[in-house]
């Protein structure tokens, strides 16, 4: 396919451009309640091409080899029409021509597990929960990604590199007849099937916490002490935070711009960010992004103050910053954008059980039931809590969300715990799914949080 | 197709084979200037067989290899899904103008000219930043099966997707139009906007407590997104929703009257058969507050035993590629009545209360419950029936089916949302517990 690719992108006359093609093979096992709904596995493909001519960057995707001619016509045709508008001007920032071709090593490759094996597998964890009471439904579903991606461009590079992603995941539900509870699950990982074995635990502790929800009382709106655990601290850390390292997602705002100016102070001196795609065997694992780009880790806020953000070429030439691999594609369908990889809070020294002391009163907030950010605000929703009374957990909470400012709430984190977890299942839906999108956190405490209740 | 049709209904009981063509453009301006112009030409195949009562589904983006199409969807009946549904004979040639050939006339320097046009009349009469994105294309869907059902449907769709963002945020205000074919933003259309966001430019704080609520068109999907959960043939045969025994009951106040209406070509994407092929019609979900119907596919129909209600389609909630999305019961037509208010006179019925005109996390939060809790962004706070200002960081949380009871008045006219086919009046709600910092 490289041959291929390369004889179509000699086609081109341009300053630059690149061509990806993309095999996706996704396999799906679905069960609603005890019955299975689909099994499905099956390719699709397709073509991103991507030009820059005139200081402008134009992009069409297509399904078909016969309309390249048809796409690179469009996109040449978009580049004009962008030269002649008074377009921000573009350029590509310089990196390594790079050719290789990288399969990560797997723990099981899932390819050679039967599909036979994946369905009775998933079919036994959907089961697990209707050991507990209450529980009355079940939606669990084995997912399988496998991207064959295969990159060339105009500077010599040539990748071929296969991502594959696997997760059990989904949701359980009990009932009391007088009220529904939804706890989410998931196991999963990027480097093979030998993470989903042995998991009966996670589904089983996740059906006992949706039938306790039945018990627990709605939060009382108002604003808390908190202390959030590492799934809840890693979603903050990626809508929050996360969202606003991302160059494309502040470059055409002057005002977020101003304010995430590399060398700017915006969170209390005992946090520090990072992300990093290269840590193999996490969810967030690549080597190239999806315009040829070795990944780098980018430490983003060094004791509160931001060192670093996300890069595409692109941005690191507007931004005249280092380029650093994070401009990723959900597929074929798509040109990438800048996403982020695996991004953490890193820990520190404090325990669990020193963090309980250091709260006194207070909630302790479990588990992110979606999230999402606008500007320097953010919301997102805890899965169950707690009450904490004198350093002690006490009655279990349901139905709380978290909303706030960005800028408060870094500076709001009083202290961090030293137990750094990352997420086996993460995913982002910034205008494409990401579904390798890793974050973590140690368990923090965040000072005066707008909670949301009834 | 045909001929491909045929070689892969051999040796199944039923088949169904699903076609998309898509070509889309994308021009994007971002705070005033050109950023992006995208193209994509999308196509794939999808196909559902039934053999010995089992549903097997396979899809392709590309017809190069038919009999690894065949075997992928025959592999897939090993699962062993069980469905006594019947693929629909439908021999209605009825034809909705859904398709304006003018579409293919567009160019992407006259909907670069009409951004430009846009910002011009904002920039006149504000200093803010604006973004606008023009989606235009067509889309094409042929669907056949083994009871000699052959439909086709051409689509033609403008959407013009306008935000002004109000300072130190990245949350604004949004104008949004739908049509078929280019047609130029009218300049009054803006003037409403461009009044609500100077109001609004002034940051203040506000009271907590319960009060009345605003929901503009552009935000009153969450709460549909509750609702729509709560009636979905596949929720209720799950008994995931708390409407199981509810037909017939009042759930909302008399004021709501929500129906899904796939015959309206008002807007782009009106259907006259669902991607199952079944007819589709007007469907009553709750009228004057009382619960009317539940929604169906195929599938969930048969479980059932009921009749589908021309209700499925290839979805998800965090889309996909498409030939990949089987359907699913699903309102893409979604309708609520007007009322009789004007959106300045539900204003002005506004003794104390914020105004939704953007939310945060709407998929956040137990939906089958039908519980929501969001932040609004932005948040416009109004006092003795008068926009006094904009207030940050807050929330707003509830369940639909006590908050929809209190109904203060709909506005009287529908407004085309996020949603192609979705239509909304603004509602104005009471005693929703609002929490701000």
């Amino acid at each position: 396919m490289i041959e291929k690719l390369k004889s179509l992108l000699s086609k081109i006359s341009a300053d630059y451009a690149d061509l990806r093609y993309e095999i996706k093979t996704e396999t799906k096992i679905v069960f609603s309640g005890h019955e299975i709904t689909e099994v499905s596995s099956c390719p699709a493909d397709g073509f991103v091409l991507r030009v820059l001519k005139k200081n402008t960057l134009a992009s069409t995707t297509f399904t078909r080899e016969q309309d390249f001619e048809k796409a690179l016509k469009t996109a040449l045709s978009n580049a004009e029409i962008m030269a002649q508008n008074d377009p921000v001007p573009v350029g590509f920032a310089l990196v390594p021509v790079i050719k290789d071709k990288f399969f990560p090593g797997l723990e099981e490759d899932p390819e050679k597990i039967p599909i036979e094996e994946k369905i009775e597998l998933t079919r036994h964890y959907n089961e697990i929960p209707y050991q507990v009471p209450n529980i009355i439904h079940t939606d669990i579903s084995y997912n399988e990604t496998i991207r064959e991606k295969c990159f060339v461009n105009t500077e010599g590079t040539e990748i071929v590199e296969k991502l594959i992603t696997t997760r059990i995941a989904g949701s359980i539900i009990s009932s009391d007849g007088k009220t529904l509870q939804t706890v989410r699950v998931g196991v999963g990982g990027s480097n093979g099937f030998a993470v989903l074995r042995n998991r009966e635990e996670h589904f089983l502790k996740k059906a006992e916490i949706a039938s306790k929800l039945l018990n627990a009382v709605p939060v009382k709106a108002g604003i808390y002490n908190v202390i959030l655990n590492q799934n809840l601290a890693g979603v903050f850390t990626h809508e929050a935070f996360g969202h606003f390292s991302e160059a494309d997602l502040i470059e055409n705002n002057p005002t977020m711009r101003d304010r995430m100016k590399i060398g700017a102070r915006l969170g209390n001196d005992i946090l520090n960010i990072v992300d990093d795609p290269t840590i193999p065997g996490q969810l967030g694992f690549y080597k190239y992004d999806d315009e040829g780009v070795a990944a780098k880790p980018v430490q983003l806020l060094k004791n509160g103050v931001l060192v670093g953000r996300l890069h595409s070429r692109r941005t690191a030439h507007a931004f005249n910053e280092e380029p650093n691999g994070h401009c990723v594609a959900e597929d074929y369908r798509y040109a990438p954008i800048i996403r982020m990889g695996t991004i953490f809070i890193q820990p520190r020294d404090k325990s669990f059980e020193e963090l309980l002391e250091l709260l006194g009163d207070g909630l302790y907030l479990c588990d992110a039931m979606g999230g999402q950010t606008s500007g320097e605000n953010f919301t997102f929703a805890a899965q169950y809590g707690y009450v904490v009374r004198n350093g002690k957990i006490t009655d279990m909470l349901r139905d709380i969300n978290i909303s706030g400012n960005l800028y408060e709430t870094l500076n709001n984190i009083e202290a961090i715990g030293n137990d750094l977890k990352l997420g086996e299942v993460g995913g982002c839906g910034k205008g494409q799914l990401n579904i390798r999108s890793c974050y973590g956190a140690p368990h923090i405490i965040v000072k005066n949080a707008v909670i949301g209740g009834v | 197709m045909k001929e491909l049709f045929n070689q892969l209904k051999t040796n199944v009981d039923q088949a169904e084979l699903y076609h998309y063509e898509s070509v889309q453009h994308e021009v994007t301006f971002q705070n005033g200037k050109l950023t992006e112009l995208e193209g994509t030409i999308q196509s794939g195949y999808s196909l559902r067989i039934i053999k010995d009562n089992t549903l097997g589904f396979a899809y392709t983006k590309t017809l190069t290899n038919p009999a690894l199409f065949l075997e992928s969807a025959l592999n897939s009946l090993k699962a062993g899904t069980r469905t006594n549904l019947y693929f629909p004979e439908n021999k209605n040639s009825k034809k909705l103008r859904n398709y304006d050939p003018g579409i293919e006339n567009i160019t992407n320097n006259q909907v670069v000219d009409e951004c430009r046009r846009i910002i011009g009349i904002f920039k006149e009469k504000l200093d803010a930043k604006i973004d606008i994105r023009i989606l235009y294309g067509t889309e094409k869907i042929q669907i056949m099966n083994s009871q000699g059902t052959e439909l086709t449907d051409e689509f033609s769709s403008y959407l013009v997707l306008c935000e002004v963002v109000f300072p130190n945020t990245a949350g604004g205000l949004y104008y949004l139009r739908r049509a078929k074919n280019y047609t130029p933003v009218p300049d009054r259309d803006l003037n409403d906007l461009i009044e609500m966001y100077k109001k609004g430019l002034n940051e203040i704080k506000i009271p907590n407590g319960k009060m009345k609520v605003l929901f503009l068109p552009t935000s009153l999907y969450v709460l549909l997104w509750r609702l729509q959960s709560g009636t979905a043939g596949n929720n209720i045969y799950h008994k995931k929703s708390p409407l199981v025994d509810k037909i017939g009951e009042k759930i909302f106040s008399e004021k709501l009257t929500i129906y899904d209406d796939p015959l309206n070509e008002a807007y782009p994407f009106a259907r006259c058969f669902d991607d199952e092929g079944v007819s589709t019609n007007r469907l009553m979900i709750v009228e004057k507050g009382v619960l009317k119907n539940f929604y169906y596919d195929l599938f969930y129909a048969d479980k059932m035993g009921v009749k589908s209600t021309g209700c499925g389609y290839k979805g998800a909630a965090w889309g996909g590629e498409f030939a990949a999305l089987k359907p699913v019961p699903a309102l893409e037509h979604l309708i609520i009545e007007p009322g009789e208010k004007s959106l300045k006179e539900l204003i002005r019925l506004m003794d104390r209360g914020i105004i939704v005109a953007g939310v945060l996390g709407a998929h956040s939060g137990n939906i089958p419950n039908g519980d929501f809790s969001i932040g609004i962004e932005p948040c416009l706070y109004v006092e003795n029936g008068e926009i006094i200002g904009r207030a940050k960081n807050t929330m707003i949380a509830g369940n639909i089916y006590n908050v929809m009871k209190n109904v203060v008045e709909v506005e009287n006219q529908l407004h085309p949302t996020f949603m192609a086919g979705k239509a909304f009046p603004a509602i104005l709600f009471d005693e929703i517990m609002v929490v701000s910092a």
